[in-house]
Order: C-alpha cells, then structure tokens, then sequence
C-alpha cells in the first residue's frame, strides 16, 4: 500500500529560491520513508542508500551547519553550483532576469552556513494527482526501493519541518 | 586563479556542461554524460581540460579531476554574478526582499527615538539580541499604493527570563537594503499577549492594549493602520491626528508615512499610537 505522506530533504536556500524565483513551485525527489534505515531490514527501502534517505540527507546538511560550514564540502559546493547553473539557465531561458540570476548567486555564495540548514518537506499524498508524481525508473534510482519526483509542487501542497 | 586561465566560454554552454557534470548519487558513472554531450559542451569541455593540463580519459576515471573542472566552470559562470558591483546590488536587493541571513543586516538605531525605550528600562543590546537571537521573525513587504515603492518592514520576537517572571521582548524595523532601521522595542506579557502569534499579530494585539486612536483624513479613527494610501490633496496639511489621548497622558506615533510622489496620496504603513504613560505604568506594576 502506498504511503500516507511522501518525503524530502533539502538545503533551506533551495526552498526559498525556488519560492522566490520560481513562483514558489517546486521540484522535489522524495521518497515514502522519512527514514528508511526504521523499516523492515528485509524490505527493500531499508537498503537505500545515505544519498538517497531524507533522514540521512537532512543529518548530512545538519552537521554541515552544526560544524560552522567547512569551506571544503563537497556535498554542499555541489548543490551549490547545481543552483549557480540551474540559475544561468533559467535567465538564458527568459524565466528569470539578469538581476534574479545575480540574487540567486549572491543568495547561495552567502558565507552564513546557516542557509544551508536542512528542512524535511512532508507532502501528503491524498491532495495530489497521481500523474504527478512519478515513479523514477529503476535505472535511475540509487537504490531498489521506490523513488519518486514530482515537478510541480505547491507551497499548500507541503509541509515544510525543522526538526529540533 | 582558474577562471582566468580558462578560454572564454559562453554562460550558457558553460551552465549545461556543469549540470551534466555534476555528480548525481543515482548514476555515479559520467561516461553515459559525457558520451551524450552536445557539440558546443565537448568543445567547451576540451577547452577546460587544456587549460587544466589534462585529458578526456583523466576526467573520466578520477573524481579530484572531476571536481577541478565543475570548479573551473562554476568560476566562469561565477565571474559576472559576483564581480563586486553586481553582488553588492544583488546582496542590497535581498536585503530589501527579507532573503539575507538575520547576522548580514546591520542595525542602526537612531539615538534620539531610542532615549524613549531607554526610559522604559531598555538597552540597544536588548534590541540587538532580539534581532539576532530572534524566536520569531516576521518580514513584510507593504505597498500602500501601486505606483508607491514597497515599504520593508520585519518584526522580531525574543523571549526573555528575568528576575521580574517572564516577558517577550518585540522589536519592529523597517529593512532598507542590507540595513534594519529600529523603529520600536516593546516589553509584551504573556498575560497581556499570548505569544503563540506571528510577530505582526502580537504587535496588533499590544496596540489593542496600550494603543490610542488615530484619526486620518477621509478615514474612519483606528488604532492601527497596517497599510493605506490615503487621498491628501495639495494644499491640505492634515496628516495623522491621535484623538483620545487624555490629558497630561505621554503618546508617541509610530510607523511609516509619507507623501507619495507621484500621487496625491500618504502612503502609511505600521503606523499606530502608544500611550506612554499607560505603558510605563504597567512595566512600573511588574517591576515592583
């Protein structure tokens, strides 16, 4: 049976672009679990890998934050860069403007670690159309559990948790 | 070092290539990206790696290459965005919008409006911590008018224990770019204002209890106007009146007003009235 809820982990800086710049809809790759590492050791969720568990992304960000951002995280350098290109293409594209793109650069080379504080978005399920969420081909996966995106979430589609 | 070293490569091309480059957990192998690369990417590909003294084959089986060209790239698309001119306006912008981090505004207090606060037991320290160690923090953008420019304004709540019980400390600014001006600083008592609401509804809530009427022109009298445009023809120097303040009673008026430019209109937002003697009595009564 499917789950109640889907789940995602993500930089708080994403969220908030995604907000600002992209008319606060965004795309999420999520999974069923919150944590997959609670489920059954012989199902298949519970061999998912750190990259792909909300709970282990999440404590990946948070320790990050909690250290005083090292200068050299590969992790976080990469969403970082994958936001600078996204932003580029999104202005090249007309979506955005040269001064959005500027903001979104300026927003994620913000030396504040803190941007990068992990949020756990949980997104009941019931609410959303079943096409849109998308079960991401097997090859695709990091794992052998399901995995799914959905491209077109809605702020009132979300919830969005800071765990303490 | 590494941008300036690199041949010129457009924005765009520069922003595909790095996007395939980067490293994905779900398919950890970059030959199948690579392989898939439009012709301007492989050009522009073969250019980085030169630059780099290295080759396509290096690229594929070592990470560390890997990770020197995503950051060769992200430098080029690095150098427009963040030359110092176009960060510093980008970084202004965000201000303004509410988006930079609490710790990069810098708080500026101006000391004759604070000597009304200092009365009343407060420190510009007080005002500091609850910006910066805030429990919770409102922005607000407000245009009164269409053709007005946005007034900024965010409002912060800090919860503080002191010898005298508890009380929340609630500061209000309003954002100008990268700087918070302090507008006010107010002790609020959880049995006056319960502390559950955002920061602009325990404002509203402080104003029902020590907040005196204003009376503006055309306007039916309120105790607090969160925003408006009001019609002011020229000639006419009517502005903001507070009508029941009683006699011998101290009374400031707070917010933000001012006369449009481009329109017969002033513009207000956040602006309320506080009975300062009212006000004053009751931190006397929680002091005792």
């Amino acid at each position: 049976m499917a789950g109640l809820c889907l789940y995602s982990a993500t930089p708080w800086v994403k969220l908030l672009i995604q907000e600002r710049y992209r008319q606060n809809v965004h795309f999420v790759w999520c999974s069923e679990h919150a944590d997959t590492r609670l489920t059954h050791p012989n199902s298949l969720p519970y061999n998912t890998p750190p990259t792909s568990n909300p709970a282990e992304i999440y404590a990946g960000l948070r320790t990050y934050v909690q250290r005083g951002g090292e200068r050299h995280n590969d992790k976080v350098n990469s969403i970082r860069q994958g936001c600078e290109a996204r932003a580029v293409e999104w202005r090249e594209a007309g979506v955005i403007t040269t001064e959005q793109q500027d903001e979104i650069f300026a927003l994620v080379n913000n030396p504040d670690c803190r941007i990068w504080r992990p949020v756990l978005l949980v997104i009941p399920r019931a609410p959303i159309n079943a096409a849109r969420v998308q079960l991401v081909p097997p090859a695709k996966r990091a794992g052998f559990a399901e995995e799914w995106t959905i491209s077109d979430l809605r702020r009132d589609e979300f919830d969005e948790v800071e765990l303490p | 070092m590494i941008a300036r070293a690199l041949p010129d490569i457009a924005e765009g091309i520069a922003a595909r290539l790095l996007l395939r480059l980067l490293p994905d957990p779900r398919t950890a192998e970059i030959e199948p990206r690579l392989s898939a690369l439009e012709a301007d990417e492989a050009v522009a590909l073969a250019g980085v790696l030169s630059s780099l003294k290295t080759d396509h084959e290096s690229l594929s089986g070592s990470p560390a290459i890997q990770r020197q060209v995503r950051d060769a790239l992200a430098a080029v698309l690095r150098r427009g965005p963040l030359s110092d001119a176009r960060r510093d306006a980008a970084t202004q912008r965000l201000g303004t919008a509410g988006s930079l981090p609490l710790s990069d505004y810098k708080i500026s207090i101006p000391p004759g409006l604070f000597k009304t606060f200092q009365e009343f037991g407060e420190r510009q320290n007080y005002v500091e911590s609850a910006i910066r160690e805030a429990d919770a923090c409102e922005h607000i953008s407000i245009r009164a008018a269409e053709q007005e420019e946005q007034v900024a304004h965010s409002l912060f709540v800090r919860r503080v224990t002191s010898k005298s019980g508890e009380y929340a400390h609630l500061v209000i600014t309003q954002r100008v770019g990268k700087r918070l001006d302090f507008n006010a600083i107010w002790r609020v008592y959880p049995e006056v204002v319960r502390w559950d609401r955002s920061p602009r509804d325990i404002l509203r809530a402080f104003v029902q209890q020590f907040g005196l009427m204003i009376d503006i022109p055309t306007r039916a009298p309120t105790q607090f106007i969160e925003s408006d445009a009001v019609p002011q023809p020229a000639y006419s120097t009517a502005r903001l009146n507070v009508v029941n303040a009683p006699l011998g009673h101290e009374y400031m008026v707070f917010g933000t007003s001012r006369m449009s430019a481009a329109l017969p209109v002033l513009s207000l937002s956040f602006v309320y009235a506080v009975d300062l003697t009212v006000y004053g009595e009751f931190l006397a009564t929680k002091r005792r």
